[in-house]
């Protein structure tokens, strides 16, 4: 058929379409008059038509929704239907107890020892994620360490077709999101349970392991109100929630919160209605990010409500950061006052006014309990009987505790620029290596906030004192040092500092072959760590303890392209660096992959070299390729390395376009050193790209307190809020940052001409960067100074006919001057080289 | 780099509703990032007892983005325009994926697929990706009645907001709507073999 035709058949078939079903027929014949083909086509139309099949009545998403449903209950059966009565490893499998997002759990008989266990299994999608794999195993194994009545303890891990799976103790009873079910305990029961809760914190907390997403779901209480908390840990894995450990007459919860628990992509992990504001925030989170979400947890039990209760998974992360919860007598007047100030402490926005510790909590429910009785409980005093003998034994043996523990309260440090002891100025770059390797190591404990080097390496000269330095940094210490090299040997010595006494805290030497730098960067770093006493998670204890070593050569090289790179990178903060140093930068790399092929840090120095020359040097499908090649083969040789993450998200990001797999890099980067700033600007970045401009302005938030010195970047803040349009707010920024590029365009944009001249010049005279220029002169254009615009833009083509310049930024100039048939060419040269 | 010219580029070519196509290459990856994981979201939630209103996702969607100014959409009847092909886009993927896996699952689960049983048409069960190519060819006979089948089927769009859309009456929507939908069922019967 062809159009004419259609159009012929359809207007015959639309009009018959509006007469009654029964002279559809006769009409059809008088309009084809004679045309037999036409009837025919017609005639198979309208059998079409009266088909009552209801063909194309529910929208596509609809079916394809159905469809997934159904392939879920598919796998789901089908995995069942291979796992009940089968043996795994030395489990018989007897029934399905229930699942959820974060895998199924079975009620299984263990062979050997004769008992019954719960085996869960992981869900799908993680078990083909090699990460995610290796991440279970090690929770499992931290979790595991974990002995208490209060804990579901867990027994094993192991394989199967299945894929991976825990063995853990079998609870009897229902969980507490079951036993809440809208309606609230009696204020006992949420004493006792709240006990029991506070003991397994307590413990898991004093070896280091965060729960993570606390909530009435993970929470099982037997049948003789002992509670045990479940899975420890695994919010971590997948971003997705835990579901329970669930005896078989248990009904699936299917409701709304089910819903909301699912964790968004994207989102952070842990479940919404019981995340602590700072696990929102994506802060670094400590013991008492457990203690909000338990408060929650409280508030919930105590009054049948959640405390922060909202439609959307978004909405409900708003209250939780902007709004406090309900006075929960108001909600259930049984409630005692004594109870109300344990969960309102708990549940307080700032974790310093939060209870530090789970034993306090403790403590004060147990006060609560003894109010509530009128006396003191026997259980109480039960309770209290080791801990006297624990004090009477610790008092007697060690006179009593160290009365300060100053340094415990330290989250916050700066590692000020090593003194090079060497007497040779050219070993300046190695202790400036030094200092920022050792920044980077210290910069993966997640709950420390480290002072990026740019920041700190202002200070290299500087006569101010400690204290002085700590209050503009704003850290509770600093840890300053020398670096001493003779040949192979190196000697490193390191004192920390608490920054408002000026207090020696910790001092010492290492002395050291080249070859093993890196381990005593950690030894450095983990001594550090254990003195200011953060807790180090386990995979932080493990990545400190894991130096490889280098080849001393290949090592010297990658530091002096890294220094290349960094004059004019502030802070691993891509901005368009000046054409010498990256190409020096990329040399020295390359220096070092030939001493060493298997440096993964040269490998990600090279990838960051590659990616900033494609602004304005080369076309990025020149050198994007490579920097692809160079990411890709440092995450090869050490996957733990976020550096080479990074890399790799910037690419990904910004010339694969492939915006999924922008975000995991960038993520993973960020896990495994939530300090980089590299990391968090990639991560802005990728927001940007997306849209999600007040997430990326969070995230530069972030930058800005690692480094709160930053000089005007490209990516910044100021530039930021610029294309964000808040033209005001980024004047304001960009002439604290002194960022005379961006306060030119946003003045101009403002319409405040004269100060965006004079902006302009003072911008123009600070770069050779054909980028910035173009910028700076798009800002003169858009403030009426076209004849400067013009003059710039004729000096920034004379230089692209020599090198790569990205077109986007000069089609901007040609765009304010009006011009757009010249704006669309630089476009189109800028899509043709496949413009970032 | 990206968003800096991503934002200077959209900023510059912000009349992409007066047909400027580069400005649309801007939005693209917005509204389609987006959609794609509201989508998936969605589809993940895998609660059977409530329906997913293709609308109100893309609703979602546009009030996300929207609140950002550095969208340009010129308004949500554009929007929703995007969207709809999008959607297409989205939906079609996911439906050649899943082939794709039940193909590596083995025959046993093909046979129980795509509902066979009552007929490639059938109200609740149609082959996307047959339809996919149906209405490109629909598009070679009458492009303006294979857009309206893709805002309507895949844009979840009413008969109403399609010829608000597309500056037609509704009558002429819904008979457009009723002849293309005769042509596709047909179409895809044809392609599946006599039933």
């Amino acid at each position: 058929m062809n159009p004419e035709e259609w159009q012929k058949v359809r207007s015959i078939l639309e009009s018959a379409l509006e007469l009654d079903p029964a002279s559809r027929s006769a009409f059809v014949d008088r309009a084809c008059a004679g045309d037999k083909n036409l009837r025919t086509e017609v005639l198979s139309l309208l059998s079409e038509h009266e088909q009552p099949d209801r063909f194309l009545d529910a929208p596509a998403l609809e079916m394809v929704r159905q469809h997934a449903v159904e392939d879920q209950r598919q796998r789901d059966e089908d995995a069942e239907q291979t796992l009940l009565g089968k043996k795994i490893s030395h489990y018989r499998i007897l029934q399905k107890l229930g699942g959820g997002g974060m895998g199924v759990v079975y009620k299984a008989e263990d062979t050997r020892l004769h008992r019954f266990v719960a085996l869960k299994f992981l869900p799908e999608e993680m078990a083909q994620d090699a990460q995610a794999l290796e991440r279970f195993k090690r929770e499992a194994q931290a979790a595991s360490a974990l002995n208490h009545p209060n804990i579901c303890t867990i027994y094993d891990i192991g394989e199967s077709e299945g894929g991976p799976f825990i063995a853990m103790e079998l609870l009897e009873g229902s969980t507490l999101k079951y036993r809440i079910s809208g309606k609230p305990l009696s204020p006992e029961l949420v004493v006792e349970i709240g006990m029991h809760i506070a003991d397994a914190l307590e413990v898991a907390h004093a070896k280091s392991i965060l729960h993570r997403d606390i909530k009435p779901a993970n929470i099982f209480v037997s049948e003789r109100g002992q509670a045990k908390l479940l899975d420890f840990g695994l919010a971590k894995l997948a971003g997705s929630t835990a579901e329970t450990v669930a005896s078989k007459d248990l009904p699936t919860a299917t409701d709304t919160q089910d819903a909301l628990d699912l964790t968004f992509p994207g989102a952070r992990m842990g479940t919404a209605p019981y995340m602590s504001p700072e696990q929102i925030r994506g802060e670094p989170i400590d013991a008492r990010s457990d203690i909000f979400g338990f408060g929650a947890v409280l508030y919930e039990m105590a009054t049948g409500k959640p405390a922060f209760p909202g439609e959307t998974s978004a909405q409900i992360r708003e209250i939780i950061l902007t709004q406090e919860p309900a006075s929960p007598r108001k909600l259930n007047p049984q409630v005692p006052g004594a109870l109300e100030r344990v969960i309102t402490k708990a549940l307080k926005k700032k974790p310093s006014e939060r209870y530090q510790r789970a034993t306090d909590l403790r403590a004060d429910l147990l006060r609560v309990q003894g109010e509530m009785a009128g006396r003191w409980p026997r259980r109480a005093v039960l309770a209290a009987l080791p801990l006297l003998v624990v004090l009477v034994g610790l008092g007697w043996r060690f006179k009593w505790f160290r009365p300060n523990l100053a340094a415990g309260n330290i989250r916050s440090i700066a590692v000020l620029p090593l003194t090079n002891l060497s007497g040779d100025p050219e070993q300046e770059y190695f202790a400036d290596g030094m200092t920022e390797e050792l920044t980077t190591d210290l910069g993966q404990v997640s709950a420390l906030r480290v002072i990026s080097r740019t920041s700190a390496m202002r200070y290299k000269k500087s006569n101010k004192t400690v204290p002085e330095i700590a209050r503009e940094l704003d850290v509770d210490a600093v840890v300053e040092g020398s670096v001493e090299r003779a040949g192979n040997q190196v000697r490193i010595t390191a004192q920390l500092i608490e920054a408002p006494t000026d207090r020696h805290l910790w001092a010492k030497s290492y002395e050291r072959d080249l070859r093993d730098i890196l381990s005593l960067q950690d030894d450095v770093a983990q001594a550090i760590a254990s003195e200011v006493s953060v807790k180090l998670t386990p995979q932080e204890r493990i990545r400190l303890a894991t130096a490889r070593p280098v080849n001393p050569q290949a090592h010297e090289a990658y530091l002096h392209g890294y220094d290349e790179l960094r004059k004019h990178l502030p802070g691993g903060v891509f901005v368009a660096s000046e054409r010498e140093s990256i190409e020096k930068a990329v040399e020295y790399f390359q220096r070092a992959l030939a001493i060493d092929p298997n440096d993964s840090l040269a490998y990600a120095g090279l990838a960051d070299a590659y990616y900033s020359q494609s602004t304005f040097l080369r076309a990025p499908l020149e050198v994007m390729p490579k920097a692809k090649a160079a990411a890709a083969r440092a995450i090869e040789l050490d996957d733990t390395l976020a550096e080479a993450h990074a890399s790799l998200g910037y690419v990904k990001l910004t010339f694969d376009w492939d915006w999924p797999a922008a975000e995991r890099e960038f993520r993973r980067a960020l896990e495994l050193n939530p300090n980089l700033p590299k990391a968090h600007a990639g991560y802005a970045h990728y927001l940007i790209t997306l849209g999600r401009t007040d997430e990326a302005i969070r995230e530069l938030d972030r930058v800005e307190k690692i480094d709160p010195l930053l000089p005007q970047s490209h990516m910044g803040l100021p530039w930021l809020l610029f294309n964000a349009r808040r033209y005001e707010k980024a004047v304001e920024v960009a002439k604290t940052n002194g960022d005379d590029r961006v306060l030119a365009l946003s003045l101009a944009a403002l319409g405040r001409s004269e100060e965006a001249v004079a902006a302009a010049d003072r911008a123009a005279k600070s770069s050779q960067n054909p980028v910035i220029l173009a910028q700076v002169a798009a800002a003169y254009a858009s403030a009426g100074k076209r004849d400067k615009a013009r003059t710039m833009l004729s000096a920034i083509e004379a230089q692209a006919k020599e090198r790569y310049i990205c077109g986007v930024n000069v089609a901007c100039v040609y765009a304010q001057l009006g011009d757009k048939e010249q704006a669309f060419s630089w476009l189109e040269k800028g899509y043709l080289a496949r413009s970032d | 780099m990206a968003p800096d010219s991503a934002m200077q580029v959209s900023e510059l070519l912000l009349d992409w509703g007066k047909g400027d196509r580069e400005a649309l290459k801007e939005i693209l990856p917005l509204v389609y990032g987006e959609l794609r994981r509201l989508a998936r979201h969605h589809l993940r939630q895998q609660r059977s007892n409530h329906t997913l209103q293709t609308t109100a996702l893309v609703h979602e969607a546009y009030l996300r983005l929207a609140e950002e100014d550095s969208l340009h959409v010129k308004n949500r009847a554009h929007f929703l325009g995007i969207a709809a092909q999008l959607m297409r886009w989205i939906l079609v993927d996911y439906e050649r994926s899943r082939r794709a896996a039940k193909r590596g699952a083995g025959a046993t689960r093909l046979t129980l697929d795509s509902g066979v049983e009552q007929g490639p048409t059938h109200g609740g069960d149609i082959d996307l990706l047959a339809l996919n190519e149906a209405l490109d060819r629909l598009a070679k006979l009458d492009s303006q009645q294979s857009r309206i089948v893709e805002l309507r089927y895949f844009g979840g769009l009413t008969v109403e907001d399609t010829s608000e859309f597309l500056g037609l009456s509704p009558s002429t929507v819904h008979r457009s709507w009723s002849s293309a939908r005769a042509w596709l069922r047909r179409e895809l019967r044809q392609r599946a073999g006599p039933a």
